[in-house]
C-alpha cells in the first residue's frame, strides 16, 4: 500500500502517541521505584536503590511474590492438562451437544471478573463449605486459564487436521507413538502459549483472587493494593510493580515470538 | 499362494450418515497389478482407499489383505501404505527423517533407517535432499518424497490418492513415467486413484470406473475404452457418441443402444465407402485441436455427432454449413448394456 506523506506522518503521531499513553505511567513507576520521596512525588526529588533493598527484605512482598508464582503455575499446571484434555476430545469426537460444551468452556473469559469471583466465592463457601485459601484460588485461576489454554491448543489441532496422524499410523507408528512423535511436536509451541499466557493471567489477577482468596493467602497484586495507599510503602510498591512487569513481560514477549515463528 | 488376490473387496459398502459413498463394491486385486481406480468427485474412490488402509470402518463388507481379513484391524496394522493426495509430510522432521520415519517406528537403528531412507530417496532421484525441510521442496520433489516414505517400509501393496493431481502437466507426464519404472522394478500392487482417465489408460493393467459410489465397468484400458459398457462410461473415459436402442435402429439401423468413439467415424464427399453406414448431415461447428479437429456435425436424422480428423495431408476442407457424409464403420461400435 502506498501512502501520502501526510498520512504517513499521521500513522507515525498515532503510533507514538498510543504507545506514549501506554509507556509512560509505566516508566513512570519504574523511576518511582528509584525515587527519594516517599509518597511518590512528581518529579523524583532524588535518585536512590534503598527501595530496591527494602523490598527485597520485606517479608510480605517477598511471600506475596512466591504465592504469585505458586498459584500461577499450580493453575497453569492444571490448565494445561484439562485445557489439552478438551481441545482434543472437542476436535477429535463428535457428540451431542458438543458445540454447547465448546461456548461454555471459552464462557469464563467473557463473563466479568466480578462474576466469577462472586459466583465462585459462593459456591465455595456455601455450597461446598470450604475454607477460601491456596486451594480457592488455584482452582479459581484455573477456570480462566483453561480457556486460554483451549483456545490455543484447539485453534493448532484445528489447523494440523489429522492428515499426519493418519500418515503416521499408516507407516506402522501406535497410537502413543504417533502422539509423542507427530502430535505433540505439532502442538507443542501452542502448549507453551498458552501456558505462559494463563501464567501471566494467574499472575496479576486481582477481582477473582479478591473473592476467593480468603485472609490467609495474599498474592502480588493484593499486597500491591493493600500497600499502595499506606506512608512508606509506596515506593516499595513501586518495586514491586517493576518486579511484576518484568516477570509478566517476559512470558507474553516469549509467547508472541513462539506464534510469530509458528505462523511464518 | 500366488492365486491369492492380493486385495479382495468384498459387499464393501460406507455410509456417512444419509450418504451412501461406497455401496457394495466387490474386487479383486492381484499381486503386483497396476489397478487403477477411475471416476468423476464424489464417486467413492477416496473412501474406497480409505477402507483398504484402515482409516475408515465399512459399515458392512470385508478387506482382505492376501486371504487375511484385516477389516477390523487397525491401519498401523495393516501392510499397505499409503502417498496421501497431500502427501502430509511432517514438517517438524527433515526429508531423511520423514523417509525414516516407517523404519523409526519398527525400532529400526537410526544408521540402517538412514541408509535404507538414502536409497529410497535415491530410488525416487532425490539424493541429497535429506537435509531440508518438507518445506524447501517443490511439489513435485514433496510428491517423490512421500512415495520414497511409502516406499522404505517395503509395502505389498501401495495405495496412491491421486498423488499427481497437484502438479502441472509435464511434471505429471514425468512423474507418471517414473511411478510405473518404480512399480515395475519393485513388482508392488499399486492401487492407483485418479479422476484423470487419460492417465488411468496410460498406466493400468487394469481399471475400475468408479461412479455414484460403486464400480459400473473393470477391465483393462482397452477394455474400458474401446467396448464402454454404460453411456456414463462412454462419456468419462473418452467421448462417445452415444446411441439409445431407438435411435441406433432408426439412424443407424442397428439393433441395440451402442455407442462410437469420435476418431472411428470419418467425414467423407459424396458417398460412403463400401461397408460403412452413410449419414449425410451438416457441420455445425469445427474446433481445432493441433494434430486433429474437432468437427461436430448435426445429422438430418436428428441427432449431433464429433468427428475426430487427423489433420494429415489427407485432410477435407470442412466449413461450417458444409453439407457432409459421416462414414460410420459399423465394427466400431460398441453395443451397451
Ligand atoms: N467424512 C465424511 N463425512 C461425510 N461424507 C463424506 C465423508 N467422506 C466422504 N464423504 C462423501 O462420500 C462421497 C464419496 O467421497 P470420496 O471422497 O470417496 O469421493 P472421491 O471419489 O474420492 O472424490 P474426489 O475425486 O473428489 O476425491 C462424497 O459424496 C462425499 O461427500
Ligand atoms: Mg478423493
Amino acid at each position: 500500500m502506498r501512502l501520502s506523506m501526510t498520512s504517513k506522518i499521521g500513522l507515525w503521531v498515532t503510533t507514538a502517541l498510543t504507545l506514549a499513553f501506554i509507556y509512560v505511567p509505566i516508566l513512570v513507576v519504574v523511576l518511582n521505584s528509584f525515587s527519594t520521596s516517599r509518597t511518590l512525588s512528581w518529579p523524583p526529588p532524588g535518585f536512590t536503590t534503598e527501595w530496591w533493598g527494602k523490598a527485597l527484605t520485606n517479608a510480605g512482598a517477598l511471600s506475596a511474590i512466591s504465592t504469585s508464582l505458586i498459584v500461577a503455575a499450580a493453575s497453569t499446571v492444571i490448565a494445561l492438562l484439562l485445557g489439552t484434555a478438551l481441545s482434543f476430545a472437542l476436535h477429535r469426537f463428535s457428540f451431542f451437544g458438543k458445540s454447547t460444551v465448546n461456548l461454555l468452556v471459552v464462557l469464563p473469559i467473557a463473563l466479568p471478573g466480578i462474576v466469577t469471583g462472586i459466583a465462585l466465592n459462593n459456591a465455595f463457601r456455601t455450597m461446598l463449605d470450604m475454607q477460601l485459601g491456596w486451594f480457592t484460588i488455584i482452582v479459581a485461576h484455573a477456570t480462566f486459564c483453561v480457556v486460554t489454554v483451549f483456545n490455543n491448543v484447539f485453534a493448532r489441532l484445528r489447523r494440523v487436521g489429522t492428515s499426519l496422524e493418519e500418515a503416521s499410523s499408516d507407516l506402522g507408528a501406535g497410537i502413543w507413538t504417533t502422539f509423542r512423535l507427530v502430535t505433540f511436536p505439532q502442538i507443542r509451541s501452542a502448549l507453551f502459549a498458552g501456558g505462559l499466557l494463563s501464567f501471566a493471567l494467574s499472575f496479576d489477577e486481582i477481582i477473582v483472587t479478591t473473592f476467593t482468596a480468603g485472609s490467609g493467602v495474599q498474592t502480588l497484586p493484593i499486597f500491591i493494593l493493600d500497600n499502595m495507599f499506606r506512608p512508606n510503602q509506596a515506593p516499595i510498591v513501586a518495586v514491586v510493580a517493576v518486579v511484576m512487569i518484568l516477570i509478566a513481560i517476559v512470558p507474553i514477549y516469549i509467547a508472541q515470538r513462539l506464534t510469530t515463528t509458528d505462523n511464518r | 499362494m500366488s492365486t491369492q488376490p492380493a486385495i479382495r473387496l468384498t459387499g464393501l459398502t460406507k455410509s456417512f450418515g444419509s450418504v451412501n459413498a461406497v455401496s457394495g463394491v466387490n474386487l479383486d486385486i492381484a499381486p503386483g497389478e497396476f489397478f487403477s481406480m477411475l471416476g468423476p468427485s464424489g464417486s467413492g474412490k477416496t473412501t474406497v482407499l480409505r477402507m483398504i488402509a484402515g482409516f475408515e470402518t465399512p459399515t458392512s463388507g470385508t478387506v482382505e489383505l492376501f486371504g487375511k481379513d484385516v477389516t477390523k484391524d487397525a491401519p498401523f496394522d495393516r501392510d499397505v501404505n499409503t502417498v496421501f493426495q497431500d502427501y502430509a509430510l511432517f514438517p517438524h522432521m527433515s526429508v531423511l527423517e520423514n523417509v525414516a520415519y516407517g523404519l523409526r517406528v519398527r525400532g529400526v537403528k537410526i544408521d540402517a533407517r538412514n541408509n535404507a531412507a538414502r536409497d529410497a530417496l535415491a530410488l525416487v532421484r532425490l539424493e541429497g535432499y535429506g537435509d531440508r525441510k518438507p518445506t524447501q521442496l517443490s511439489g513435485g520433489q514433496r510428491q517423490r518424497v512421500a512415495l520414497a516414505r511409502a516406499l522404505v517400509v517395503e509395502p505389498k501393496v501401495l495405495l496412491l490418492d491421486e498423488p499427481l493431481g497437484a502438479l502441472d502437466l509435464k511434471l505429471r507426464e514425468q512423474m507418471q513415467v517414473e511411478l510405473k519404472e518404480i512399480q515395475r522394478r519393485l513388482g508392488i500392487t499399486f492401487i492407483f486413484v485418479t479422476h484423470d482417465q487419460e492417465e488411468a489408460l496410460t498406466l493400468s493393467d487394469r481399471i475400475a470406473v468408479f461412479n455414484e459410489g460403486g464400480i459400473v465397468q473393470l477391465g483393462d484400458a482397452e477394455d474400458v475404452y474401446r467396448r464402454p459398457q454404460t453411456p456414463f462410461v462412454a462419456n468419462f473415459v473418452g467421448t462417445s457418441a452415444v446411441f439409445t436402442a431407438d435411435e441406433a435402429k432408426a439412424v443407424l439401423g442397428h439393433k441395440g443402444a451402442c455407442s462410437i468413439r469420435p476418431e472411428h467415424l470419418e467425414i467423407v464427399r459424396g458417398k460412403a465407402p463400401a461397408g460403412t453406414i452413410g449419414l449425410p448431415g451438416t457441420v455445425a461447428e469445427t474446433i481445432f485441436l493441433g494434430a486433429s479437429t474437432r468437427i461436430i456435425v448435426d445429422l438430418d436424422a436428428g441427432k449431433r455427432v464429433a468427428v475426430l480428423e487427423q489433420n494429415d495431408l489427407n485432410t477435407t476442407d470442412t466449413k461450417l454449413g458444409t453439407k457432409v457424409t459421416v462414414a460410420v464403420y459399423p465394427r466400431f461400435l460398441a453395443p451397451l448394456t
